[in-house]
């Protein structure tokens, strides 16, 4: 079945409330779709609400308004979800940006990848759940010898491929990654991108890529959204969207990348984007095929 | 043109439980007035604690082992902390990684600033300090400073408190600016403003820098020259074109062909094999050998000496050697001009 | 945040506060009534034993204590509102009268103990931070740990032992000599229990002065302040001591009722006339007015000092004062 959507968010919005009277709005009638298969890029700065995005798509926020849809299941109806729990605990997985405190420090690493299999009492396809964490564990690259370790002894790297390994023990259809590698060094960010993309064509899962860094995002995904203070400005293709960037945000984005090359570097100016507000009757509309942007309302009429 | 800052043969440890860590292994550069050293490398080589450690704020549990630090000709190596506190702030001063962290969380920002002119100046009228600090926020970029200056740092977003820290370490007009990652914890385009406003203060000031970076991108935008720093030592160094356009150490190699935009359409991004050895007990021989793929036998057995390419570019290689082999650098391993 | 609003916010919690003494004294009032025991011993002392069923239930009758409890609660807490709290059965005064002639006696040990703790406590946890791990920091540590395990009343005996028996240097119980009541004389009494009371405290207070100023020396903008071209001195006194001060004053607010508990039981052993030893008395004779009184009294102490630790924290750290909550921001 080509071009079946998995997950399909529509109208998102998501307020944190600061006093009784105020609160900030972080997700503002976000509307996306994941297909099967498929790496989707979430880009955006701090703020932008990516991670909030992320989390009401794990059930672990329930925005205010708005449908979380996966595989025609309303995740965000309590009924919907209570009847379908463990397929939905099982099939969706989450990684962390911090693994450093994501990971309980008290809990050996085998115990920690087979343990949402403990829960799920999933019968281990071999043999012993000692046996599947090694299994996974190898298969994220790492040593059988980590399986009696416990995080704090590892490296950055080395957590968030323990888990990942977690996260892929349940053989998930679909994988969220909030900013899986903000917090590790580059060279150790290229590996840890390198075995997503690895274990994405392998399991074919399909994959929602939380980042900052465009770079990796132009890398990995597929296709990518730009998220601006709780919005969608910008969605295309990555190629497309990294070629032929049309709203002035993503223009500036990127374009407030360095270039590492001195010369050029030197002699470019960073575009820059002054529209603090987006106005509100902006405009969702499709300049090219499958390439989306946020128009101006008002310069369309 | 004379040496501001001339550091020679310095190696810093780290005396802890689990033994020596030897964080900064004999290492030498020089910094002239007015000029933008880039200080490059993985985390752990040592890159920010060569800067603390020329400025002694590192922990009581560091100890520099060896080697000199001159400022202006004047030896610093053994200045003690009442010492070292007169020179803090008007010689050199320091920005941070974070910005959410290092300020007073307790304090405004105009009280802030106004401490760090104070301490240079304790004569200075309330209302020629006032004028100062409001001076200092406008130079930093801070708009509307009379209305900000009261306010404390959790009022400000990163970028802000930013250029808050850089106002901080601006006030006693200091020769020398250490800048430890200050756009590793900011967005990029809140990066693009805060190196902008670097380099205009740098212009405008002329305040020698020592950048210290991971991003080679944030060096081609910044540096004049480029030190590449692995496992505590500086393993090459040159101008920023020599760096990208002509790199000789291996290691230089591996950092460029990792860049992400050059891996473009490829299957995989290139990554250099391994992870860096640990201070605790480093390697015999060249420490980046076991991740080398040009590693020669001698490698193994000697630590390669500085060869010398240019009059301003050296690089710790063997394959600079005479007698080595022949080695062409990989595709992506030099950015080339044009 | 408007004024009204945070008017509104310390009207609840002074609801809150006043809900809770309530709660107290209604549980303290039922829980004494099922303690087994004689209140009229604490009225007619030894004649109790004389008396006969009929004596005895007349004097029961009198002092109201034949109703069921709930009828005895409404009509006490009827009386309390008032400001009536019914008379000590053993002193045979108004409770409340009995009450002001001791606290006086406590509120100076209790005082002078708080003040010294604190002020030794400050001086002692800066010390040991100044000099981490230095050998002052390592002996106080030590000792601090060691003697915050030695319980009051034992070295209370101790100190009584050495100081008064051995010694012959200060006088063991009382708060004045018979006769004297210069202001050496009171002195010389307060003495040893007001250095229990400060033994007993001073080193888990020095300790967390220390480690929340050592938490401050390690954070990360010290160094910033470091690199401005501060002393230590200045680094350490303008900026770490004054952002771990409101924290210490909230604990020490807390604390308040911690340390006056502890001066109880050194009370007791010196016989102390205060607050103290009355409440001892008054539990261990069923003198049920003067308990209800001072059970009254301590919850009061207890949750006023916890008040005054939040309000301190919230006016002294900025980030939790008023403009904050309000979600300024500058962008």
């Amino acid at each position: 079945m080509p071009d079946e959507i998995l997950l399909d968010v529509q109208r998102l919005t998501h307020r944190y409330p600061l006093t009784r009277t105020m609160s900030v709005k972080a997700l503002d009638n976000l509307s996306f779709q994941i297909i099967r298969g498929e790496i989707y890029g979430l880009v955006g700065e701090s703020g932008s609400g990516k991670s909030t995005a992320a989390r009401c798509v794990m059930n672990l926020y329930r925005p205010q308004t708005g449908k979380i849809l996966y595989k025609g299941i309303d995740t965000c109806y309590p009924k919907a979800f209570r009847a379908n729990r463990r397929m939905l605990q099982a099939s969706r997985q989450l990684v962390f940006q911090d693994s450093a405190s994501s990971l309980n420090p008290r809990m050996k690493v085998c115990d920690i990848i087979a343990e949402p299999m403990r829960l799920q009492r999933i019968t281990p396809p071999r043999g012993t759940l000692r046996a599947e964490a090694e299994f996974q564990l190898k298969y994220v690259g790492m040593d059988p010898g980590y399986l009696d370790k416990y995080p704090p002894e590892l490296s950055g790297g080395q957590r968030q491929r323990v888990a990942i390994a977690r996260a892929l023990a349940m053989e998930p259809e679909l994988l969220v990654a909030d900013e899986p590698i903000a917090s590790l060094d580059v060279s150790i960010q290229a590996q840890i991108v390198n075995l997503f993309k690895h274990l994405q064509a392998e399991h074919g899962f399909s994959f929602l890529f939380i980042a900052h860094d465009l770079a990796m995002v132009e890398f990995l995904c597929d296709r990518v959204g730009v998220m601006y203070r709780g919005r969608l400005v910008e969605e295309a293709p990555a190629a497309q969207l990294f070629a032929r960037p049309l709203h002035p945000y993503t223009q500036a984005l990127l374009s407030a990348i360095p270039i590492p090359d001195p010369r050029r570097e030197r002699a470019r100016r960073p575009l820059e984007f002054h529209g603090e507000e987006l106005p509100p009757e902006s405009v969702w509309i499709e300049a090219s095929p499958r390439h989306f942007v946020l128009k101006d309302g008002r310069d369309e009429r | 043109m004379p040496e501001l800052l001339e550091v020679k043969h310095l190696s810093v440890s780290f005396f802890t439980h689990t033994g020596e860590v030897q964080a900064v292994r004999d290492v030498s550069f020089s910094l002239k007035a007015g000029e933008v050293l880039a200080l490059v490398g993985e985390s752990g080589c040592g890159k920010s604690v060569l800067c603390k450690s020329i400025m002694k704020l590192l922990p009581q549990t560091a100890k520099i082992k060896s080697g000199s630090i001159l400022v202006n000709g004047a030896d610093i190596t053994h200045y003690r902390e009442r010492d070292m506190h007169k020179l803090r702030g008007r010689l050199f001063s320091m920005v941070f990684q974070d910005p959410m962290t290092s300020l007073n969380p307790a304090m405004s920002i105009g009280e802030q600033i106004g401490e760090a002119v104070r301490v240079h100046r304790p004569r200075l009228s309330r209302e020629a300090l006032r004028a100062r600090v409001l001076e200092l926020m406008a130079l930093v970029g801070i708009d509307r400073p009379e209305e900000r200056m009261g306010l404390y740092p959790h009022h400000f977003s990163g970028g802000m408190r930013q250029r808050a820290v850089l106002a901080i370490a601006l006030a006693g007009d200091p020769a020398i600016l250490f800048a430890d990652e200050p756009t590793t914890a900011l967005d990029v385009t809140i990066q693009a403003q805060i190196l902008d406003l670097l380099r205009d203060v740098q212009h405008k000031l002329g305040t020698a820098t020592v950048f210290v970076t991971h991003d080679l991108g944030v060096v081609a935008r910044v540096a004049d020259r480029v030190a590449v720093m692995y496992a505590g030592k500086i393993v090459e160094i040159g101008t920023a074109e020599e760096i990208f356009y002509d790199p000789r150490h291996p290691y230089t190699w591996g950092l460029l062909r990792a860049l992400p935009a050059l891996s473009k359409g490829r299957d995989t991004l290139y990554a250099i094999p391994g992870m860096p050895p640990t201070l605790v007990n480093p390697p015999r021989g060249d420490a980046f050998a076991c991740r080398n793929e040009y590693a020669l036998a001698i490698d193994y057995q000697e630590e390669p000496p500085m060869f010398q390419v240019t009059d301003t570019h050296y690089a710790a290689t063997w394959l600079l050697d005479p007698r080595a082999p022949e080695v062409t650098p990989p595709s992506g391993g030099g950015i080339h001009a044009g | 945040m408007s004024i009204w609003n945070m008017a509104l916010g310390w009207g609840k919690r002074l609801l809150t506060l006043l809900l809770s003494v309530f709660l107290l004294v209604t549980a303290v009032f039922y829980v004494s009534r099922l303690a087994p025991g004689d209140p009229l011993v604490a009225y007619y002392g030894d004649r109790v034993e004389r008396m006969t069923p009929d004596e005895r239930a007349w004097a029961k009758d009198r002092l109201g204590l034949n109703d069921p409890i709930t009828v005895q609660y409404v009509r006490w807490l009827g009386r309390a509102l008032h400001g009536d709290f019914g008379i000590s059965y053993q002193y045979k005064m108004d409770a409340a009268e009995v009450i002001a002639s001791r606290a006086g006696n406590t509120l100076i040990l209790g005082g002078a103990g708080f003040v010294l703790t604190f002020s030794l406590s400050l001086l002692l946890g800066v010390l040991c931070a100044w000099h981490e791990d230095g050998p002052l920091d390592r002996v106080l540590c030590k000792l601090g740990t060691a003697a915050s395990c030695v319980p009051e009343f034992w070295l209370s005996l101790v100190f009584i032992l050495v100081f008064s028996i051995t010694l012959r240097w200060l006088p063991s119980s009382g708060a004045y000599s018979i006769g004297g009541g210069g202001l050496g004389d009171r002195l010389a009494h307060l003495a040893l229990p007001v250095s229990v009371v400060v033994a007993g405290h001073l080193w888990y207070y020095a300790y967390m002065v220390r480690n929340r100023l050592l938490e401050e020396v390690r954070a990360d903008y010290v160094l910033l302040a470091k690199s401005k071209g501060l002393t230590k001195g200045r680094v350490m006194f303008r900026h770490c001591l004054r952002n771990a001060l409101p924290s210490y004053l909230s604990l020490m607010a807390i604390s308040v009722p911690h340390i006056l508990g502890g001066t109880y039981i050194v009370e007791t052993v010196f016989s102390y006339p205060g607050l103290g030893t009355l409440s001892y008395e008054s539990t261990r004779y069923q003198d049920y007015n003067l308990l209800m009184l001072l059970c009254l009294l301590s919850g009061t102490v207890v949750m006023v000092s916890g008040m005054a630790a939040q309000f301190i924290n919230q006016r002294l750290d900025p980030r939790l004062s008023a403009r904050d909550a309000a979600g300024v921001r500058e962008p």
